[in-house]
């Protein structure tokens, strides 16, 4: 075994956690170009925060294998935001490379980090849809890169995990030059950052070095994040793993052949011992396949939607969420929601529309998987719809319908709208959950929202240039398309864009500071300008953004 | 032979003396009573009186009293002193009011053959029912083919209507499921639906007046696609108003627009009976098709003194 055993393990990522909470701010900061766009920073610090937590409820004489299932655990149920999901695939993978069989089999320590993290890349990049590079992806692969080099150099581990950590840095700097909106902006992605930031640590605690050694990383600039949010919702029912033997097999022919059978395909190992990984409806097709080609061991076939709720300990402990309101007396229903939003008058308006449970939390102030997961747990209905209504949300609701033990539905709403014009499609008796779900995503699919809000630095987008304290108008959470210096300018800058003119139906909702005055003067001067449009003016009392529009 | 049948309906139908006369319907009229005690009834208190009185004082509007079985009877009697061989009572939705019951009561003791049929239709709609009976019976359906001619009319006839605000409906207590809808702190505009089975069901809700228009149309015009597709007689269809008519003729212009086509019957304002409950700004789009009388002649094995 590893001498990485438990005891150092659990100050190993204590540590690390430490230094990277250390620098949360300077993570956050970085990435809230040029509004309060999520907060990497924290969110990677609370997911590591999770694993800390299950790993330190452990005894004395856990086993590497029960550390890893505690890092595991912890990681996704503690996951926040895009990164943090990321991160939580990161800790599995390297989790399942350090325990798998091949770590057992391996003879050195370096030999076993090259596993570890070459299996966080390939788990980190089946989370993810459709994968961009420039990201944190590109980070864990460059780590992985490394990590194999070293270990078939036969380095020492502490001379290779530094190099793995320099490798992160150098990493981090070259994302501007793989994606172009990163270039533009003149900054680099700020997922990886904090991931090199945690492994730096991880390696100054292990060699000894003082973690405020850790190399200052400048950004270039400023920092952004691109968020990637295309969470691999698989359509398949079973994963089916194996280990397959056999002289004369060509990976890239067995990858196909199971690639148009199933998703997030895998085939891995070399010298005919192969590592497969498919999730398929048809599980027995595969293995007759994999059998005409040589030898089978350590078949395994996972009822996906029944996994979460078959693996024991999985349901998260006593930790605090963020839910709101629990929902346990309601009346039974088939079909309950699960809503985030923050801003008191944005939560009457989801309540009135038949959400259950709203989840205090938005662009600035992602909910973990975990407060998903017991919002919707504390839902009196048989299967439950998740309203993420942030796109840096989606990843988490995802992840949270994944563990639920019933059945549970994303609607991937961006904005709170969206949502609004989703739940007018909600049957909370309706026993076509997917339907349904398709339905509200069609609904959500015609709104499109304006949200305003203040810029916070200086900086360059398509609208021209930014300074701080303008008002800022940005499209379906995307794109700032209107600067102005005041709401209602930039509003009707917005409606514009929004092509309000096309449009039968604006929905107004007021911030907690924007008056009401300010928002009667402002409804005339929409009258005005668009006679045809149906205003429904709201209060919803939400921070930061004085104004949310949305056009239908 | 006698007279041959009489078809008579409540004051649900809103039908007024001149318009019943026309269509050849007998309307047992709306008993009124005012917050301070004085009796009208629906022949002297029009709709547009109740529209201009329930925008000027919602609360100085009168009652509606329901007929009593005594009511019905002495309709029943009057049949039969000048000579009818039957009646047809088709009430207002058994859903929505009492006075089917009342009629059947008043049925069963009644000195000629008589029918009492649940229209599970209300307003201009049940009007219309009524008015194909009055036809159907003057081309010889005996009263059971004449019951069953209505079931098949009705299957045909779509009851759709948007309202400005569900409030009238709640404080009336007829929203029913729809009151659901109400909650909801947006400003919700339900096509609300009175169904085949009369009783009223939110058929979708909608972001504000112009949407749920649009909503409408593509309902009333995907049903007319298929009737032409199938090879169906043309809808006949009829458009109903409030207070004021534009609101209801946008929705006919969104529907034809859409694509619907039909024989248009009217454009018709709704009255007290209704109006109290749906409230100012309503607007309904009603059709359907006229089955074939001679498919009803042979079926059901009547009796009666058609």
């Amino acid at each position: 075994m590893s001498r990485t055993d438990y005891p150092c393990a659990r100050v190993l990522i204590a540590g690390a956690t430490a230094a990277l909470k250390a620098r949360t701010d300077e993570v956050n900061r970085l990435n809230v170009f040029p509004v309060p766009d999520g907060d990497t920073g924290t969110n990677m610090s609370l997911t590591c925060e999770s694993v800390v937590a299950d790993v330190t409820k452990l005894g004395d004489d856990a086993s590497l294998t029960e550390v890893c299932r505690a890092a595991t655990h912890g990681s996704l149920m503690g996951a926040r935001g895009n990164s943090g999901v990321i991160l939580s695939q990161i800790v599995r993978g390297c989790c399942e490379g350090l325990t798998g069989d091949a770590a057992a089999a391996a003879d050195t320590a370096t030999e076993r980090v090259a596993l570890a993290l070459e299996q966080a890349k390939v788990v980190a990049w089946q989370a993810v849809r459709k994968p961009v590079e420039g990201t944190i992806l590109t980070v864990i692969s460059d780590m992985a890169g490394c990590a194999r080099e070293q270990a078939d150099a036969g380095a020492d581990v502490l001379v290779a995990l530094e190099s793995i950590a320099a490798a992160a840095h150098a990493s981090v700097r070259r994302t501007p030059e793989l994606m172009p909106l990163l270039k533009e902006a003149g900054v680099v992605d700020a997922g990886g950052f904090g991931l090199a930031i945690l492994f730096d640590a991880f390696v100054a605690l292990l060699s000894g070095r003082e973690v405020a050694d850790i190399p200052d990383f400048t950004p270039v600039t400023e920092l952004t994040v691109v968020p990637v949010d295309d969470w691999d919702d698989d359509e398949y029912l079973y994963c089916t793993e194996f280990l397959l033997f056999g002289d004369g097999i060509d990976k890239e022919t067995v990858h196909d052949y199971i690639a148009a059978r199933g998703g997030s395909e895998l085939v891995v190992g070399d010298a005919g011992q192969y590592k497969v990984h498919v999730h398929t409806d048809n599980p027995a097709e595969i293995l007759t396949y994999a059998l005409s080609l040589g030898e089978i061991a350590e078949v395994h076939v996972h009822n996906m939607r029944r996994q979460q709720a078959e693996r024991p300990g999985e349901h998260p402990g006593a930790r605090a969420g963020a839910a709101g309101t629990a929902a346990a007396s309601a009346p039974a229903k088939a079909v309950g929601v699960v809503a985030v939003a923050s801003g008191s008058g944005l939560a009457t308006i989801l309540t009135s529309l038949g959400v259950d449970v709203v989840v205090t939390g938005g662009q600035t102030m992602n909910p973990s998987t975990e407060d998903l997961v017991r919002a919707a747990e504390t839902v009196n209905a048989d299967a439950v719809i998740l309203l993420p209504n942030n796109k840096n949300i989606v990843m988490a609701a995802q992840a949270a319908a994944d563990a639920l033990d019933k059945p549970a539905q994303v609607v991937a709403t961006r904005s709170v709208p969206e949502a609004f014009s989703a739940l007018l499609n909600y049957d909370p008796e309706s026993d076509d959950l997917d339907g349904m779900a398709d339905e509200m995503r069609d609904a959500a699919g015609e709104v499109r929202t304006g949200e305003i809000t203040t810029a916070i630095k200086d900086s360059k987008g398509n609208v021209g240039t930014i300074k701080e304290g303008d008002t800022i108008g940005i499209v379906d959470g995307k794109e700032i398309e209107a600067v102005g210096k005041n709401v209602g300018d930039v509003a009707c800058d917005l409606l514009q864009v929004l092509d309000a003119a096309d449009a039968e139906t604006l929905t107004l909702l007021a911030g907690e500071d924007y008056t009401d005055r300010a928002l009667k003067a402002l409804v005339k001067r929409i009258e005005k300008q668009w006679p045809n449009l149906e205003i429904d003016a709201q209060r919803g009392e939400q921070p930061l953004y004085p104004l949310i529009l949305a056009v239908e | 032979m006698g007279k041959g049948i009489a078809i008579i309906t409540d004051g649900g139908s809103d039908l007024g003396p001149a318009d019943a006369a026309r269509l050849g319907v007998h309307v047992l009229p709306v008993r009124m009573v005012f917050p301070d005690g004085t009796e009208t009834d629906s022949n002297r208190f029009s709709s547009g009186d109740f529209w201009e009185r329930l925008l000027a004082d919602y609360t100085n509007l009168p009652k509606t009293a329901q007929p009593t079985p005594f009511d019905f009877q002495a309709e029943f009697q009057r049949f039969a002193d000048d000579g009818y061989d039957g009646v047809i009572a088709i009430t207002m939705s058994n859903g929505l009011s009492g006075t089917f019951d009342t009629a059947v009561v008043a049925a069963q003791d009644a000195p000629l053959p008589v029918r009492v049929i649940n229209s599970r239709a209300v307003s201009w709609p049940l009007s219309f029912l009524a008015a194909e009976l009055v036809k159907a019976a003057d081309a010889g359906l005996n009263l059971d083919q004449l019951v069953d001619f209505h079931r098949v009319l009705r299957e045909s006839m779509e009851i759709y209507f948007v309202v400005d605000t569900l409030e009238y409906l709640v404080r009336g207590g007829r929203a029913g499921r729809a009151q659901a809808a109400i909650a909801t702190a947006l400003d919700i505009k339900p096509i609300l639906e009175l169904q085949h089975d009369g009783v009223i069901e939110v058929a979708k809700k909608c972001r504000g007046r112009k949407k749920a228009f649009a909503k409408l149309a593509t309902i009333a015009a995907g049903d007319a696609q298929s009737a032409r597709a199938e090879g169906l007689d043309e809808y006949r269809y009829m458009v109903l108003n409030t207070d004021e008519t534009e609101p209801a003729l946008e929705l006919e212009r969104a529907c034809l627009d859409a694509g619907f086509t039909g024989q248009r019957l009217g454009l018709y304002q709704v009255g007290i009976v209704v109006g109290i409950y749906c409230g100012p700004g309503t607007s309904a789009f009603i059709y359907y098709r006229l089955p074939e009388y001679d498919d009803f002649r042979c079926t059901s094995g009547s009796t009666d003194a058609g």
